[in-house]
């Protein structure tokens, strides 16, 4: 009972969306700054009433790319054209080399108090010319720079994280703790799939950090502004419910960059290309009349939010002494943080638009040791899931998308060992998703064009069920030297099958089939203070079935807390 | 081994193994009666030498502030120094480990003071113990206490599982707070706070208002939040132990921070290392062992009189850096006595591993608590050894361990753990139905704020 178990979760999330970038300001910053110049360690006020922490993590990090790309992963141009930006941005060579600040400062008496925190990140790579090399399939110009908003999202930016009051009240014997503000908030027990389970309701996820080595769960998480709130009934049963005030779309890997897949989506979206690439936009009146509507691009116009509605939700906790097991279960609604491409070609322009109808979720989870190991699973049933559209069916003239119920599974696991084989002690986390389509709520167009009216608009190339897994065992050695630890985790991701309905990126981006990812990393943790990690990413499968199959790299991150 | 030949011994040999329901013979209940033995199982006398005087029942006088309890025999002198000069003479009086210390350590070295019998309970404490000696009994080959409630169970243990369920179920207080440090010094001599946690601790079993009929075998709940270092400040953990180790394992939930949500947690327990502990320590070595004793079998060698840490308050109070010393802790910091101890061997059950083959744990017949411990590995090697050092509240009264330290006696690393030198003392509240509301994995995810 000495330790918490460290076990830094990851959460892998939908792209098939963007976001704009709202401008944050540096408020947390600026507030930690006014605290002390000393840059030295942060109980503010150990022996007072208050407790006062501000804690700052620092970090850098670098990516090098082994191989240069593929020909069969970016050509032929005119069937790669909106997703080889990524690729093509890089040759062999420095993918990253990135300084990260992470900033935390809590203030607290008895149980009331604010917490704020904020990140900053600079990437040099991200600030300067790139190596792409083909200016007809770019959907941005100039070609071999990173669009505005992505040199943003990936190359420098600070935002704000959390900003909440929180407080705590005994109300008859019960506690009543609530929050107000920015923050996050997930249920259920998934690890890895959060996107499959009720956690993609509840917070969207930066999927551009959770590349960046070392980046903790605080750091992916997008808090979202809510009130959240707990009613404790009994030692071990509660009732929880929040509501959010603002739409918060999934953070994906902005246009262009390293592992991004998709040309059209993330931060910095300029172009949509609609059959062969060429610089001419569609519905332009000054090129031939055959390459008015096919063969041109669309521009980005922004997201479309729609009606504001709000996202809440209920959950009952409790455990189960006769059944030693940990028992939730929740309803939830929210709308998608993935959203729909809307074409409008006469109009030469494409928008992302947030489904309007908010998706219904009801999930049960329960939480048991078997053994020595903590197994969590958790089912989870949508109505209203939007499912995957064929490609331009989805106009503003007929701007209805496919829904449909769905079914989630998630299965995770976390192991520790002791003293074994040739290491001192050793962790395995593993998790394994599974979902499927229940029933296309199906919808057909109206309107007549690349598809002739009454074309039901889901796209069945994708498969209905799907499922992948990720594992993580990590051995570890104490004190090889004086003062220093050393880890060397083995992380396999693999998807049993992809090409997902209900998610595009659905086990991991891209949604690769019979594909996955070995990363071979090495840690190093001298004094408890200093934390150091290299680490190979191999893509494994084959090109048509695993996009970033060409992208291997190493990575390395050395960072501190202080 | 000398062994003291305390009245009940001759029954140990035959209760080795557990054979189900066997209460305490009615003379020990009369010996607990009558005073020849303390109200807490230990034998009252003085020892035949005068070097261990006879037990007074009476609590010195710790005032101090906020909880940092002062030394009550601060102005004592010692009366003796072993070092490995002498340790020869005093073999008989020395645990393994400290004789391997001794051997090892430069300038190690045992100040040795006057014994001061200065544990003493609430009454009412007192009063469950004689209850427990003739309704508290083991089943399940040891793993499992029935029947006990509110105070030591087994004031008269017949065999190893009984003495280890004491040490276990020993009287800490209903409600306890801390924080508290743990460092790490290095072979090389560096020395690195690795952790500091506040630590709360609630005892179902020793509500005043329940009763043994109630009792619904859930004995503690704890909850640790962790302050530092920063990278893991906010991450917070819960427990709950039960008295039935074969049916029922600890559970554990984990807060993270950032998604403020709570997980079940993976076995925390036996060998697995405490990374904090830099591997020196694995979470079964808490307090010199804590947890499950399906994994040994516990023999009970009997009664000795040997040098341990006691009456340990000044430890508590001084500044780190006079206490932790280069190789060990600054001997001028470290108060010894001369102490009646249960010595407690555990070997591995068939079947069973443990990165420690076999472990001795030295039980202060006063508080029931471990005090000293030596593990050895599976070569038959002595691995490691632990120091408990206890605390006097004479305000409550109670004296209980609360710093110890591990030293590896190969690698020449060691660990002080539960070190309240720089955190200010610990808090001792009643216990109250209403604070179990904060004691659950709830109260984990709505307290985190980060």
């Amino acid at each position: 009972m000495d330790k918490l178990v460290g076990s830094t979760c990851r959460l892998q999330h939908q792209e098939k969306q963007r976001r704009p970038a709202p401008a944050r300001s540096l408020i947390a910053l600026a507030i930690a700054a006014l605290g002390s110049g000393s840059g030295f360690a942060m109980d503010l006020n150990p022996d007072g009433e208050w407790q006062v922490r501000w804690d700052n993590t620092v970090r850098y990090s670098a990516g090098y790319r082994l191989k240069a790309p593929a020909s069969e992963l970016i050509s032929p141009v005119s069937v790669k054209a909106n997703a080889d930006d990524g690729d093509r941005s890089f040759n062999r060579g420095l993918v990253s080399s990135r300084a990260d600040l992470l900033s935390e400062f809590d203030i607290q008496k008895d149980g009331f108090g604010l917490r704020l925190s904020g990140a900053a990140w600079y990437d040099q790579v991200y600030n300067r010319t790139n190596d792409h090399d083909s200016p007809i399939s770019a959907n941005r110009v100039p070609f071999n720079e990173f669009s505005p908003g992505a040199r943003e999202v990936a190359g420098r930016k600070a935002e704000m994280l959390d900003w909440f009051v929180f407080g705590r009240n005994e109300i008859g014997g019960k506690t009543l703790s609530y929050r107000l503000g920015q923050h996050s908030l997930i249920w259920g027990t998934s690890l890895f799939f959060g996107m499959n389970g009720l956690a993609k309701g509840m917070a969207p996820i930066d999927v551009y950090k959770l590349n960046i080595p070392g980046t903790q769960a605080k750091e992916t998480t997008i808090p979202v502004p809510q009130l959240s709130s707990t009613l404790q009934l009994t030692e071990d049963t509660s009732v929880e419910g929040y509501v959010q005030f603002k739409y918060r779309p999934t953070r994906l890997h902005p246009a262009g960059s390293f592992l991004s897949s998709t040309d059209m989506l993330g931060d910095g979206a300029q172009r949509m290309f609609i059959g062969n690439p060429t610089a001419n936009r569609c519905g332009s009146t000054t090129v031939p009349i055959a390459q008015r509507f096919n063969n041109c691009f669309l521009d980005f116009a922004g997201m479309d939010e729609g009606e504001n509605r709000h996202n809440f939700g209920f959950a009952l906790n409790t455990r189960s002494e006769l059944l030693n097991l940990d028992l939730g279960l929740y309803a939830i609604s929210y709308r998608d943080t993935g959203q729909i491409i809307q074409t409008n070609t006469a109009g030469g322009s494409y928008k992302l638009i947030v489904p309007t109808e908010p998706v219904r979720s009801i999930g049960v989870s329960v939480a048991k040791l078997v053994g020595d190991a903590n197994v969590g699973m958790e089912v989870s049933l949508r109505d209203r899931q939007p499912l995957a559209v064929k490609e331009g069916v989805v106009t503003a003239a007929d701007p209805a998308y496919v829904t449909g119920r769905t079914a989630h599974l998630n299965l995770s696991w976390t192991l520790l060992g002791g003293k074994a084989g040739f290491w001192d002690g050793s962790s395995l986390v593993g998790e394994f998703a599974a979902n499927h389509v229940m029933d296309i709520q199906d919808v057909r167009t109206k309107v007549a064009g690349r598809y002739p009216v009454g074309t039901e608009k889901v796209n069945r190339d994708r498969r209905e069920s799907s499922s992948g897994m990720r594992v993580i065992f990590t051995p570890t050695w104490y004190q090889v030297a004086p003062g220093l630890d050393l880890n060397a985790p083995i992380n396999l991701g693999w998807s049993f099958r992809g090409f997902s309905m209900i998610d595009n990126s659905f086990p991991f981006g891209g949604s690769p089939d019979r594909s996955g990812e070995l990363i071979l990393g090495l840690g190093l943790v001298y004094l408890n203070k200093w934390v150091a990690n290299i680490s190979y990413i191999n893509y494994l499968g084959k090109p048509d079935r695993q996009p970033v199959l060409d992208r291997d790299y190493v990575r390395l991150s050395l960072q501190t807390t202080f | 081994m000398r062994t003291l030949s305390l009245h009940r011994l001759s029954g140990v040999a035959a209760a080795l193994f557990v054979a189900g329901a066997a209460f305490a013979a009615p003379e020990d209940v009369a010996a607990l009666k009558s005073g020849s033995l303390t109200p807490y199982g230990a034998e009252r006398a003085a020892n035949k030498e005068g070097t261990i005087p006879a037990w007074d029942g009476k609590a010195p006088a710790t005032g101090g502030a906020a909880g940092k309890r002062s030394d009550p025999f601060a102005a004592d002198k010692p009366r003796l120094t072993i070092t490995p000069s002498n340790a020869g003479e005093h073999a008989g009086q020395l645990s393994d480990g400290t004789k391997a210390l001794l051997a090892k350590v430069p300038g190690f070295k045992l100040e040795v003071y006057p014994t001061r019998r200065s544990a003493v309970f609430p009454q009412a404490i007192y009063d469950q113990v004689l209850k427990n000696a003739t309704r508290a009994k083991l089943v399940n080959d040891g793993l499992t206490v029935e029947g006990a409630y509110g105070g030591i169970p087994f004031p008269v243990p017949r065999n190893g599982h009984e003495a280890i369920w004491n040490h276990m179920l020993s009287y800490r207080g209903q409600v306890t707070s801390f924080v508290a440090d743990k460092y790490v010094m290095t072979a090389a001599g560096d020395q690195l706070l690795t952790s500091r946690q506040r630590t709360n601790l609630i005892y179902p079993f020793y509500d005043t208002a329940g009763s043994a009929e109630q009792f619904n075998g859930e004995w503690a709940r704890a909850r640790i939040d962790i302050n530092e270092p920063p990278a893991n400040a906010g991450q917070a953990l819960m427990t709950i132990d039960y008295v039935d180790n074969y049916g029922k394992p600890k559970d554990g939930w984990q807060y993270l921070p950032g998604q403020r949500r709570v997980r079940k947690s993976p076995s925390i327990a036996y060998d697995t290392p405490d990374g904090s502990a830099a591997g020196l320590a694995n979470f079964d070595d808490v307090n010199l062992f804590i947890g499950s004793q399906d994994r040994y079998q516990m023999k009970l060698l009997g009664k000795r009189e040997i040098f341990v840490p006691y009456n340990s308050n000044g430890l508590m109070t001084k500044p780190i850096k006079e206490v932790i010393g280069k190789s060990s802790l600054n001997p001028a910091a470290v108060r010894w006595e001369l102490h009646r101890v249960w010595v407690v061997e555990g070997t591995l059950r068939d079947g069973k591993r443990n990165v420690a083959a076999k472990r001795r744990l030295y039980l202060d017949e006063d508080t029931w608590q471990a005090v000293l411990a030596d593990s050895w590995d599976a070569q038959g090697k002595l691995w490691k050894t632990g120091q408990a050092f206890t605390m006097v509240a004479g305000d409550q009264p109670l004296a209980t361990t609360l710093s110890y330290a591990w030293f590896d006696l190969v690698s020449g690393g060691w660990v002080f753990a539960g070190a309240v030198n720089e955190t200010g003392g610990v808090t001792y509240r009643p216990f109250d139905g209403k604070q179990m509301n904060n004691f659950s994995p709830t109260a984990l995810a709505s307290g985190g704020v980060r």
